[in-house]
């Protein structure tokens, strides 16, 4: 169930109500009751892979404390090894083992050893690419000593299948959520409407600003052979806003049910768009990925290679970002974006300028023309790099932009004179004057130091907003078989 | 070896390479706190200190190293 | 203490709002809701979107009254993904109907598309494509306002519509569809676009036994509360070859089905040049009253 379900209201207030009064006594009680939760919430999204979720939370736990109270480093890595194996494993055969057993029948056909040969039917377990990075990290960290490997298995359990982010993250590090499942939650009035304003502000970026983007660009990229290049650079434009607020506003709506609970989530993003330089970007789009891929895929890799000097660094900041882009799906698309993604860094890597994540026009009101130049650029590069994000085939992707740059791109697209281009436009205007106004907030819509009548008023202009723009299905179901 | 002669080489592998000396070498200083020390210039940092030393570091001492004490309390169990 | 005090204002307001817009706009933003908000009837219009825009009531109301009919009449019609002909639209109707009505009227604007189903569902084991679709998902069919409509309908709705008038459906169920082709081309564009949905449609659904045998037991049911009519509205002609082949003999069927329960069935289908469409399937705003006008007349003839 999504959260932006009736479905989901009528799970999540019962389980509240009944988490802070009846099983508020100790955080046993609580992890108990949030433990039967998550499973009912997994098992009613896909209850066939219930069993796969616990065999993994099992083998996890137990592999955790192994390597811990292994004597010899040659035991505690071998235990590493196994969970290592075992995790990635499952990730390559569900998630990617047609895409390879393709490729291998490709290439044997490129050799002129032509064959027969069937696609498996592998259905994907729900959240698998999220909770095996989860598990994943927690091995790693405690075979680096970074944390201590978590004795009980209720806690441990709570910590993998907390149902607010079980099926799309943020993914979580052992170091920030255990704590916080360790100890018993106490009802914090400022946590819970930080929360509910979280979901609000979360509800709205997914559905009004993704859905109205996707209702325009869908039908430039479902056909783009025949649009002029503005149009289409219209369409890249929409689907980049779409694909920022789709994912944002999940992660907002994920990460306030979370604090309903009084549990505090990672940030996964912190208004990336406002970023002068590419390295900036990726510091703020999806933040737990990213970490992660810093701390588990690039450091050791550049660890590795760091006799190569300058050149080690951008392979392996390309090889990083090649599998960013391919943990987001089996298909060569994803492998072209994080390609190109890692290119980007080549010039910061040579002019050094790989600065520290700063706040742009930190305390102004407006940025400078020269940072404002600098947002811009970077826009338009992530949003022709997103296309092959949105393309069904590298094929595609290339042909869309290459599309873009012709003629036609100075042909005044008449579409933006449309009703619906309009108000996109106007609530995307709206969207991004708040994000930039609280960019240097805890999140996008943390508003609390407003006074009483603006908070209120501003709750219900944004619930009138999703009621009037919420649903964009112009298409009527009068016309509908 | 002392763990001034050890900052001090410190130092010096850091000015070759940051290009400049807005920090102060305390035991509490942490990459953060230091201009253009990121997680990019921290391996060519550590490769230059393992050339200066004549010592190697292994995967598992990179997470040890929280701050300027740890680095150091690390190079001298090397040495 | 503050907390619950202000969810609960919070939801307050909101339900204040969505109430006042069902209220106020009910028939502009969704073109079903108002059917579910008025109180039980005893006689009704039946059909798909045919009957939903061609047939209204005010008209019959006005015609018909003094004849001993129990008016007034409600247009209960839906569309043919929601209303097809079987046991699910038989027990809605019921629903609706007031149960110690004697002399009710009962116009069935029946079309061959509604005789079809899925063919991939028996409708033998219960399997029908309306099965999750209102009006059947609805336990309250005469609340006012209609939550329940709202809750498990949601995605019907377009509030935005309260700025706009173009699809308004009114207290007694008619559907009015201000948005009338503006040329000859605009017409035929919106034809072609059902011409491609029928064979679509072709491929999915298949003419049904079970739906005509249901059709019989729907007039043999309602025949308890008043007196039943038959009627097969007109279409643009275009469409009349592509309707035989998807089920042929259809005005056959329902000519022996009317005989057998002794009740009328008046054939409109080729009477598009004097009742224009707006889209070569739906009877314009303009014709709808004269054609109701028609059916009037041929009612009372009877």
């Amino acid at each position: 169930m999504v959260f932006n379900s009736f479905n989901f209201i009528v799970f999540i207030i019962p389980v509240l109500l009944l988490y802070w009064i009846i099983f508020k006594r100790s955080s046993v009680l609580q992890n108990v009751f949030l433990l039967l939760a998550s499973i009912f919430f997994y098992a009613f999204a896909d209850w066939r892979f219930l069993i796969l979720l616990i065999a993994s939370i099992l083998l996890n736990f137990y592999l955790g404390l192994k390597i811990h109270n292994a004597e010899k480093e040659s035991k505690q890595k071998m235990f590493l090894n196994i969970g290592l194996v075992f995790n990635i494993g499952l990730l390559l055969y569900f998630k990617y083992f047609n895409f390879f057993y393709e490729g291998f029948f490709k290439a044997l056909n490129l050799f002129g050893l032509d064959s027969n040969h069937n696609t498996l039917k592998i259905l994907l377990p729900l959240g698998i690419s999220f909770f095996t990075f989860q598990t994943l990290g927690y091995l790693i960290d405690v075979y680096n000593e970074e944390v201590k490997p978590n004795q009980n298995l209720l806690q441990f359990s709570v910590f993998i299948a907390f149902f607010p982010k079980i099926l799309s993250g943020p993914i979580e590090r052992a170091a920030n959520l255990l704590p916080q499942i360790e100890k018993k939650r106490l009802f914090s009035y400022n946590i819970f409407t930080d929360g509910l304003r979280q979901i609000l502000w979360g509800l709205f970026a997914k559905m009004v600003i993704a859905e109205k983007c996707a209702e325009i660009a869908n039908p430039i990229f479902d056909n783009f052979e025949n649009q002029s290049g503005s149009l289409l650079l219209l369409g890249a434009f929409f689907y980049a806003i779409q694909l920022y607020a789709d994912f944002s506003g999940y992660s907002n709506m994920a990460i306030g049910v979370s604090k309903l609970f009084g549990l505090q989530l990672m940030r996964n993003f912190s208004t990336p768009f406002f970023s002068t330089n590419i390295s900036d970007y990726w510091r703020k789009w999806h933040i737990s990925l990213t970490t992660w891929m810093m701390d588990y895929v690039f450091t050791p890799l550049s660890f590795t290679l760091r006799g190569y000097q300058k050149k080690g660094l951008v392979i392996s900041i390309i090889a990083t970002f090649i599998l960013v882009g391919f943990w987001h799906g089996a298909n060569w698309t994803f492998v072209f974006y994080g390609l190109l993604h890692g290119i980007y860094f080549i010039p910061l890597v040579y002019s050094g300028k790989m600065n520290k994540s700063e706040i742009v026009a930190k305390g102004k009101w407006m940025p400078s023309f020269k940072e404002l130049f600098k947002m811009l650029a970077l826009f338009v590069l992530i949003m022709l790099t997103d296309v092959f994000f949105r393309a069904n085939t590298v094929t595609e992707a290339f042909n869309y932009i290459a599309s873009i740059f012709s003629y036609s791109l100075f042909k005044f697209p008449n579409e933006l004179l449309s009703s619906s281009y309009i108000i996109g436009i106007v609530l995307i205007a709206f969207f991004t004057i708040v994000e930039w106004k609280h960019r240097e907030r805890l999140h996008d819509f943390e508003i609390s130091n407003y006074n009483i009548i603006f908070r209120w008023s501003s709750y219900i202009f944004i619930f009138l907003l999703i009621l009037f723009f919420g649903k964009s299905s112009e298409t009527f179901i009068y016309f509908q078989f | 070896m002392e763990a001034v002669i050890i900052k001090e080489k410190i130092k010096e592998v850091l000015v070759s390479i940051l290009e400049h000396e807005n920090f102060d070498m305390r035991d509490e200083l942490t990459a953060a706190d230091v201009d253009g020390w990121d997680s990019l210039s921290h391996m060519m940092i550590l490769t230059k200190i393992e050339e200066k030393f004549n010592i190697k570091f292994k995967l598992r001492d990179l997470n040890k190293l929280k701050n300027m004490g740890t680095l150091v309390t690390v190079i001298q169990s090397k040495i | 203490m503050k907390l619950v005090f202000k969810i609960i204002l919070s939801s307050f307001i909101c339900l204040a709002i969505i109430t006042f817009i069902l209220i106020k706009f009910g028939g502009q933003v969704d073109s079903f809701y108002n059917k579910f908000t008025t109180p039980k009837v005893s006689s009704m219009i039946i059909g798909d979107s045919r009957a939903l825009t061609g047939i209204r009531p005010t008209v019959i109301n006005e015609k018909l009254s003094g004849q001993g009919f129990e008016l007034p009449m409600l247009n209960y019609s839906f569309t043919i993904a929601q209303a097809p002909i079987g046991p699910l639209y038989r027990k809605s109707i019921l629903k609706k109907l007031k149960p110690d009505t004697k002399n009710g009227l009962f116009i069935l604007s029946i079309s061959p598309l509604m005789l079809l189903s899925d063919r991939s569902h028996d409708n033998y084991k219960n399997e029908f494509i309306e099965a999750d679709l209102s009006p059947h998902n609805m336990d309250f069919v005469d609340m006012n306002p209609n939550y329940e409509y709202l809750i498990k309908n949601y995605n019907s709705f377009h509030f935005k519509a309260i700025f706009r008038e173009n699809l308004i459906s009114q207290k007694n169920g008619w559907l009015q569809d201000n948005n009338l082709p503006k040329t000859k081309e605009d017409y035929e564009k919106r034809r072609d676009w059902w011409i491609n949905s029928y064979s679509n449609f072709d491929k999915r659904y298949a003419f049904s036994e079970y739906r005509l045998a249901s059709l019989d037991t729907l007039i043999k049911t309602l025949k308890k509360y008043g007196e039943v009519h038959l009627a097969r509205l007109p279409v643009d002609p275009i469409f009349l070859p592509l309707e035989e082949k998807m089920c042929p003999g259809f005005d056959k069927l329902v000519d022996s089905l009317s005989n057998m329960n002794d009740i009328k069935y008046y054939n409109y289908k080729n009477t598009s040049d004097t009742y224009k469409t707006l889209d070569g399937a739906h009877l314009s705003k303009l014709y709808s009253g004269k054609f109701t006008e028609s059916l009037c007349d041929s009612i009372l003839k009877n």
